[in-house]
């Protein structure tokens, strides 16, 4: 079965449900920013490349400026390959402790939910 | 950067746009900027510059800026607002300003006439007034600006212009005790003093564009003639009154609809801050 993560307004909303996708999102946003630096629109390249297509990079910005306001990355600006001066975002280490952590829940969450799943499906 | 460079690049940068795209960013950059009035200028231009950058990049790849930045800009642009923090410095910065803007120019003007005198009461309530109807036209396009219904874009406006008017009059009408009179050489050094300040904002703060410009010859005019008032010569071809009262009012009620107008898209074009001595 495919899930995918779909609904433009799901992130932007208030309920628990997208609450739960900021917390994912931001979680994608730390593994990604570890690899290397990245600025606004390379990070959603490389989200629409892991499949996260669907996600608008509207909900990407407020996203990295409470984050880098939580102390989880920092940004600097610094020439890029095309054109203008970009803001590229590091992680500090609060952002590799909780990077560590989101990757660990995840990896609970997803066992939990799979054995569910196939539970269910059996 | 700061935020003067990041506006003059941003300026530059938004011409690569498509029409399309440019309608998206500026309905967006607008929207940010007219609910920005308590949050870090630099804060704003920075962001709004990244997404620009970020937007023209969608574009070369093929993108429009809807569907990178998404169909719900509204929600989005609601988010990173309420991502920034509040600034009390920029805050009162803008409410000094609209302030000072508003005392020069009606003090000077209404310095004009040394017999009347400078009614202190009437300047302080208009000044505060007019502060809060600064902040309303701010509202009233905010609002507008992803509003689909036009019956509430022509509410927004007429609320605007009924607004104008009451405070339009309000200004010449509401009179308090607190007068105080200016005459001879100390009337001329304070209307000096305060065209010099005047000056100094034009400048300094407003850069010389375009709407500045026309106010601050309004003003110059004012503060020649409240000077000549003074000056024994002058002041006897220059008291003699020109209308009589019950048809100044019908003069100044289309008056203040012409300003309104003006302001309304003077505000909306500052918030664009397009670039008026490329």
């Amino acid at each position: 079965m495919h899930y995918k993560l779909v609904g433009s307004d799901y992130l932007a909303q208030t309920d628990p449900s997208s609450q739960m996708l900021k917390g994912i999102l931001q979680g994608c946003l730390l593994i990604l920013i570890n690899e290397k630096p990245f600025y606004g629109y390379s990070i959603s390249q490389e989200l629409s490349k892991s499949g996260f297509a669907d996600i608008p990079k509207g909900t990407i910005y407020p996203l990295l400026i409470s984050m880098e306001k939580k102390g989880l990355i920092w940004g600097k600006r610094q020439p890029s390959n095309e054109g203008p001066q970009r803001k590229y975002y590091y992680l500090t280490d609060a952002g590799k402790t909780e990077k560590d952590r989101f990757i660990d829940q995840w990896a609970t969450l997803s066992a939990g939910v799979n054995n569910l799943i196939h539970k269910g499906s059996e | 950067m700061n935020s003067a460079t990041l506006i003059t690049r941003n300026n530059q940068l938004r011409e690569e746009l498509t029409s399309e795209n440019k309608k998206y960013y500026e309905d967006l950059m607008v929207y940010i900027r007219s609910k920005s009035t308590f949050k870090r200028e630099s804060d704003i231009e920075q962001i709004l510059f990244d997404i620009l950058t970020d937007i023209i990049d969608a574009q070369s790849n093929g993108q429009s800026a809807r569907n990178y930045f998404g169909h719900d800009p509204k929600t989005s642009a609601d988010a990173i607002l309420k991502s920034l923090p509040r600034s009390f410095a920029e805050s009162l910065k803008f409410g000094l300003a609209i302030i000072a803007c508003y005392v020069l120019v009606f003090a000077i003007p209404a310095l004009i006439s040394p017999v009347a005198g400078l009614d202190l009461g009437n300047l302080a309530i208009m000044a505060i007034l007019g502060l809060a109807f600064a902040l309303l036209v701010l509202r009233l396009i905010n609002q507008s600006i992803y509003q689909e219904r036009r019956a509430f874009k022509i509410l927004g406006y007429g609320i605007g212009m009924v607004a104008f008017i009451i405070i339009s009059i309000g200004g010449i009408f509401i009179k308090t005790p607190v007068v105080l009179h200016l005459n001879g050489w100390i009337g001329i050094s304070v209307i000096a003093a305060l065209f010099i300040f005047a000056t100094y904002l034009y400048i300094k703060v407003f850069h010389h564009d375009l709407p500045a410009t026309i106010i601050y010859a309004v003003i110059g005019i004012y503060a020649l003639l409240g000077i000549g008032t003074r000056l024994p010569v002058v002041d006897e071809w220059l008291t003699k009154p020109l209308l009589p009262k019950s048809l100044f009012l019908w003069i100044m009620i289309p008056l203040c609809i012409i300003a309104a107008l003006i302001g309304g898209f003077g505000t909306y074009y500052l918030l664009t801050k397009n670039d008026t001595k490329k």
